[in-house]
């Protein structure tokens, strides 16, 4: 290395020295600088996007409203105490129309963490949008709670940061499987069918597993495309197996059509579970009296009223939705108020806005609102305390039949076939 | 199986696959008309199928359940008819001698435009109309008659739209401007004009098989025509593009294989197979079942 100077050779020690002092002075007086800004924390910044336009617009809506409707009661409260400041905090929401589109979605959940650095995240509606980006708030560990977002495979990928407040798609069909053990005569056969998609078809494999479990007889396990415009092939397949119950479906317009074409061909079972499309009003709007004894899953329901230890209860959170925004929730209502409650029950019990305090403390968290249960597997954050609640058409209403503790009518079993119908 | 549920399972699938197929292949022929004069792909077919659905369900819910399908399949047509005319006369008019691409393109978004002003108007909601007729066992087969019913009146309007194209003037002048837009032209007749009745025509039958298809699919909604669309367009294409008859034949080949394959291997595999069969058709005969040249 002739010819070359070594710089370090160059600096004096005197040098060395002014430089160490004039870093760890710079050090302190950031550390004085940065406290005070902590200390006058003013409010808790929580960020999402929603499909506010797009296809999942509506049910982007619903969710909107109930966490507006939460920001603005804690808001009225004075917002959440925090341990940590020894006040408490208002909350300010940060969000953004995603279009009902994952890259708008991804894109705008790295806006919220970067430009507008929120405190904690609330994930958007849908099980596709949580899935593409639950990975950027991990990334950045921020603590994100799923409302919209049932698929478990979006809890099968080692995140860290991602809590879920409703059922995963595994509990959809599996407890009303559960539910049939209640029934008399006891089914023995079932005809799983469903559209060939993650998510029916997911909970489609839990059903057929827990079938197997309860020594129910799966005669038929079979998927349909997307988007089909005929099940005819399918429901004659079924009728010559002649099982006991018919489960699966996948969203509204097949559910309708299993309903209609089983009409069609006059297929007659003792009992017909469909996915998504039950609780729904255009069910019976669409079917009028066909759609009578059929089951459905859902999340929550209106009239549902659990032992409530945190929050408000159902028949509170009902008339504050339809005095806010005129008319009655949806389930999509209660599970967005719910995540929100429990995101605020875990800052109250954390006492800080620390992501991994919140994190550890909500793997403790075992409480019920007016939603069900909450508790999560800790190393996931999958939920395992809320079950679904099941519906089931009668006299062109929905009645909640299960669980147990917060149903209003007996279950109609076993349905009477299409010709007693008439 | 035994025996008999297998026959009578087998004679059901043939039954149901028939009774789809008839309503597929109406919705087909419009295809095939508007591309047989105008040599323009309708890729916004399936879209105005839909709005053909709308317009049954909101007859039906503005007259109280009065005008049920059947009632509204005529003014439907009428309707699709008039739009057609009026999207012809101010859009598609002005690329009628431009590259294919361009009309390719206007169309594409012409169905977007439609299924996303479906949506502003409409909502996102599901509708259906909850209209039923019963079903008919005969042994060992049922025959839902609201398909049947679906079936025969598109064997009617497709009767009268081969009578139309065989037997009258409009009909004649139609097939010549497909066949050579400026020799029809020197012989007197207006291609312009003849173009902008065909346009109408196969919007017109867009229409009807949506108000049809109101009977059959309980579901309607601004998305529906994505599925319907390339559907409609692998039936022209199977029958051979232009050709009334195949894409008549072509729907009835789809509905049964749609059926045959969901009762034999899997229901969610029909859409593949029928596109291998389209695709086999067109390596042995690319004009199609039905095509000419």
């Amino acid at each position: 290395m002739k010819g070359f100077v070594n710089p370090m050779k160059s600096i004096t020690k005197t040098q060395i020295a002014i430089i160490a002092i004039i870093v760890i002075i710079t050090v302190l007086c950031s550390g004085c600088i940065s406290q005070p800004t902590t200390t006058e924390k003013e409010s808790i910044k929580i960020g999402f996007s929603m499909s506010l336009s797009g296809k999942y617009m509506r049910t982007g809506e619903y969710s909107l409203e109930a966490i507006r409707t939460w920001v603005e009661n804690v808001n009225n409260e004075g917002g959440i105490y925090v341990d940590e400041y020894g006040k408490k905090l208002k909350v300010s929401p940060v969000w953004y129309d995603d279009k009902s589109d994952k890259e708008t979605a991804i894109r705008l959940y790295e806006k919220l963490i970067l430009d507008d650095k929120i405190d904690m995240a609330l994930c958007p509606y849908s099980s596709a949008l949580t899935f593409a980006t639950t990975p950027i708030t991990d990334k950045y560990g921020i603590v994100t709670f799923s409302h919209g977002g049932a698929s478990n495979a979006i809890f099968e990928r080692g995140l860290k940061y991602v809590v879920q407040v409703l059922t995963p798609t595994t509990g959809y069909l599996a407890d009303i499987v559960e539910m049939t053990l209640t029934l008399d005569p006891k089914p023995k056969t079932v005809a799983v069918i469903y559209e060939n998609t993650e998510f029916p078809k997911s909970c489609a494999e839990a059903a057929i597993n827990k079938a197997g479990e309860l020594g129910i007889e799966v005669v038929l396990d079979e998927g349909y495309p997307v988007g089909v415009t005929d099940l005819s092939a399918l429901l004659t397949k079924i009728k010559s197996k002649n099982p006991d119950m018919i489960m699966g479906g996948g969203y509204l317009p097949d559910g309708l059509l299993i309903i209609r074409q089983m009409k069609e061909l006059d297929v007659n079972v003792k009992l017909v579970a469909l996915l998504v499309a039950p609780p729904m009003p255009d069910f019976v709007n669409a079917l009028g009296k066909d759609a009578e004894y059929v089951f459905g899953p859902t999340q929550w329901e209106k009239g549902v009223e659990y032992e409530v230890d945190y929050g408000p209860t159902g028949e509170e959170f009902v008339s504050m939705i339809k005095e806010r925004w005129g008319h009655d929730p949806e389930y999509h209502h209660a599970e967005a108020y719910t995540a929100c409650l429990v995101l605020q029950k875990a800052i109250e019990e954390a006492g800080t806005l620390d992501s991994d305090k919140i994190r550890e403390t909500v793997n403790n968290l075992d409480f019920t609102t007016f939603f069900g249960k909450f508790k999560i597997y800790p190393d996931t954050g999958l939920q395992t305390g809320h079950k679904m609640v099941i519906v089931q058409i009668q006299n062109g209403e929905r009645r909640i039949v299960a669980p147990s503790e917060v149903a209003e009518v007996t279950t109609l079993y076993p349905m009477s076939t299409w010709s007693e119908r008439g | 199986m035994s025996g008999i549920i297998w026959l009578s399972s087998f004679i059901q699938v043939i039954v149901n696959g028939l009774l789809i197929g008839g309503v597929y292949g109406l919705m087909a022929m419009g295809l095939g008309i508007i591309f047989g004069v105008m040599k323009i792909v309708n890729v916004a077919h399936g879209e105005f199928v839909m709005l053909g659905a709308y317009a049954s369900f909101w007859l039906f819910f503005f007259s109280s359940g009065f005008i049920n399908p059947f009632l509204s399949l005529p003014i439907s047509i009428l309707i699709g008819f008039l739009i057609g005319l009026i999207v012809y006369k101010f859009v598609v008019q002005r690329t009628i001698r431009a590259p294919e691409l361009t009309s390719l393109l206007l169309m594409f978004g012409i169905g977007i435009f439609a299924a996303n002003s479906a949506l502003y108007f409409w909502k996102s909601e599901y509708r259906g109309i909850p209209f039923t007729l019963p079903s008919l066992s005969l042994g060992i087969v049922t025959f839902p008659l609201v398909r049947v019913s679906a079936l025969v009146l598109a064997l009617i309007i497709t009767s009268l739209f081969y009578l139309l194209f065989t037997k009258s003037y409009i009909g004649k002048a139609i097939r010549a401007v497909a066949q050579d837009r400026n020799a029809a032209a020197l012989m007197g007749i207006n291609p312009t004009h003849i173009s902008m009745l065909a346009f109408g025509l196969g919007i017109g039958l867009a229409f009807g098989v949506g108000s049809l298809i109101t009977m059959i699919i309980p579901a309607i909604h601004p998305y529906m025509g994505a599925s319907l669309g390339p559907l409609s367009f692998c039936i022209a294409v199977l029958g051979g593009l232009g050709s009334e008859k195949g894409a008549f034949i072509g729907g009835l080949i789809i509905g049964l294989i749609e059926n045959m394959s969901g009762l034999f291997i899997e229901a969610s595999l029909a859409p593949a197979i029928y596109f291998i069969i389209l695709v086999v058709v067109l390596l042995v005969k690319p004009s199609g079942l039905f095509g000419r040249g």
